[in-house]
């Protein structure tokens, strides 16, 4: 069965530090984190920019939307392990419902009247990688023209107030791609012991090395800040990890 | 459709009915019930739970927060024993097997460490212990054995345990990989406990699912894992997944849409997606938690689905085993596929009767957050795709 190519036909990433720089409209917004207003903004810009991708997850409901977070709903999950922790019983019923990890796939269904495959999947600080990976695979073996990725993490800064990082990653296929593609992803691959691999690959070639020793820079793709090819490795503690080549030039 | 078939070859299960699956089908045929109002949990809830029997895995009860390292050896207990059952690891390069296991609260243990080192300085809970993160069950299992293909923790509530083994069906279906262990496991702890009695939907009785009177959940730990394998390969199958239907109901964070719609959609995405129709469904095996709003919306469903079709639920006496059920039903399904006599005795109190000519049956699990999935499974002897 001939394989194919994938590319990334949309990507856009978003840091909020203040819950209330995020507008949104309706009544529901109110009872959302500051990770998932975020996400449904990044959301709803995508709608906004790419309508058809929107016409096909309605009419092919088997299309897949991956959330993936390393550490998933932070603040939720806080305040629920303080509630426990410090017996305040009951517990507030709001933040145990975030804190399972697919509340923001749940709003962003239901904000975007969406009843598409939704999956919630986490592989620690791999987890964008591995829902990468999952993606490629989707798209490359014919599962969907095309996937969505969100992902989002929220952080506890010094002061008690929360912030939110997050990054919209849509893969697809050739006929997906659109007028401006932001880039091919050339080649993706998981491999434990990867470290020991990457020694065979030509570093010769005009490709940059991604590998960063800061756990939450690799948390992310970054994927505006590279104007050339370059390749990305992610490495685990157990060593497992995840080689990707990206192609911006052919752009 | 994609071109590979699939088989179940293997299948490992533990419920508070049982540590193996021949100890669950003998009390499932005894209609016994695994909850108890004697567990250790008491402090925070009146309501029956099931707990699992940790000693017939030499492992000591767990704390009330600490349970990741016993999910850990409950896992890899029964991947040995899937091992055992099909001798996968020495059939398959270890890039060619998968791990998608279900997990809701897997990391819990650390996440309470974190929380009480972060305390004075809440800014570092998030990388205060790095095996916090539900994804490290993942890297902690796969390390143990030979698998090296693509690998996941499936967090979606309690479809969990059925949207792993969904997407494992998928990815060996599509050619993505050859082999997938699939399926879901929780172990409970203060925060599971503490959250759903919040939302005031545990029953402090033993739960009565689709009855008039039905009052909750019953919380309980347990799980399974399942081989899937393609087809082309030599090992005799044990049953088929033969359709996977997973969609966001879109409704509202936790409750189901009232008139059922979502799961009756979900329901016909399995179907659409295989090469069965309603009437070849011999039973469904409900999400049935026993709530309210979920057992109603459930049977409206499938009364706008199918005519006069069988259904129950098993967590009637193995518990809501959350990331676990999806996995668990899934497997009690196929033993009931093969075993006329299981649904027949469970059955037998709905003054409901199965058509055995049927081949294939539905098993149900739906999650906060409108997060639905439907599994079409048949047994070895139903399969004629």
């Amino acid at each position: 069965m001939s394989k194919n190519m994938v590319a990334v036909v949309y990507y856009k990433k978003l840091s909020v530090k203040n819950i209330n720089e995020i507008d949104l409209s309706f009544k529901l917004a109110r009872r959302m984190g500051i990770m998932q207003k975020t996400c449904i903004k990044l959301c709803l810009e995508l709608q906004e920019k790419r309508p058809d991708l929107f016409e096909l997850l309605k009419s092919d409901c088997n299309i897949p939307i991956v959330f993936t977070s390393a550490f998933g709903e932070i603040e939720a999950i806080y305040n629920t392990v303080k509630d426990v922790s410090n017996d305040l019983f009951p517990v507030s019923p709001t933040a145990f419902q975030h804190s399972v990890d697919n509340a923001t796939a749940g709003y962003i269904a239901l904000v975007l009247g969406l009843h598409n495959r939704s999956l919630t999947m986490s592989k620690g600080y791999l987890s964008v990688d591995n829902a990468l990976y999952f993606g490629a695979k989707n798209v490359e073996f014919g599962l969907a023209p095309f996937v969505i990725i969100i992902n989002a993490n929220e952080y506890i800064w010094p002061k008690g107030d929360i912030i939110a990082k997050a990054e919209i990653i849509v893969l697809g296929n050739d006929k997906i791609i659109g007028n401006e593609p932001v880039c091919n992803l050339e080649k993706i691959k998981q491999s434990p012991d990867l470290l020991d691999k990457i020694k065979k690959i030509d570093t010769l070639s005009k490709e940059v090395f991604i590998e960063s020793k800061d756990p939450d820079k690799a948390l992310y793709l970054d994927l505006d800040n590279h104007f050339e090819n370059y390749t990305r490795f992610a490495l685990s503690n157990s060593s497992d990890g995840f080689l990707s080549k990206w192609d911006f030039e052919h752009n | 459709m994609l071109p590979k078939r699939t088989k179940i070859t293997g299948v490992s299960a533990s419920c508070c009915l049982g540590s193996n699956i021949d100890e669950i089908i003998t009390k499932l045929y005894r209609k016994e019930r695994g909850q108890t109002f004697n567990h250790r949990f008491k402090k925070w809830t009146k309501s029956p739970l099931g707990e699992m029997n940790f000693e017939s895995f030499g492992l000591d009860k767990p704390s009330e927060s600490a349970c990741d390292k016993s999910v850990n050896h409950i896992i890899s207990h029964w991947i040995e024993d899937l091992q055992e059952q099909t001798r996968l690891f020495d059939r398959y390069q270890p890039s060619e097997i998968g791990l998608i296991i279900g997990s809701t609260t897997y990391g819990i243990e650390e996440t309470f460490k974190s929380y009480n080192t972060s305390k004075d300085n809440p800014s570092i809970f998030n990388f205060a212990s790095k095996m916090m993160q539900t994804g490290k069950l993942i890297e902690e299992i796969a390390s143990r054995f030979p698998i090296e293909g693509f690998s996941t923790a499936v967090s979606t509530a309690c479809s969990s345990g059925a949207i792993a083994i969904g997407e494992a069906y998928l990815a060996v279906k599509s050619g993505m990989l050859k082999a997938c262990i699939a399926g879901g496991f929780d172990l409970l702890n203060t925060v599971t406990i503490c959250g759903f009695d919040s939302l005031q939907v545990l029953d402090n009785d033993l739960c009565n699912p689709f009855h008039k009177n039905r009052n909750g959940i019953n919380l309980a730990e347990g799980g399974a894992v399942i081989v899937i394998e393609a087809d082309e390969n030599g090992h005799e199958p044990i049953g088929h997944i033969v359709g996977y239907g997973v969609s966001s109901e879109g409704y509202h964070p936790t409750h189901p849409e009232p008139n059922g719609k979502g799961m009756e959609f979900t329901m016909k995405m399995a179907l659409d997606n295989s090469s069965y129709k309603s009437s070849d469904v011999r039973f469904i095996n409900a999400h049935g938690t026993g709530t309210i709003p979920n057992d109603k919306a459930e049977r409206l469903s499938i009364d706008n689905m199918f005519e006069n079709i069988p259904y129950y639920t098993t967590k009637q006496y193995t518990g809501h085993c959350l990331a676990g059920a999806g996995a668990l039903e899934a497997v009690l399904t196929l033993k009931a596929l093969d075993d006329q006599n299981l649904h027949t005795e469970i059955l037998k109190e709905k003054k409901m009767s199965i058509n055995s000519d049927k081949p294939v049956a539905l098993s149900n699990s739906f999650g906060f957050g409108g997060s639905n999935a439907s599994l079409l499974l048949t047994s070895s002897k139903g399969f004629n795709e």
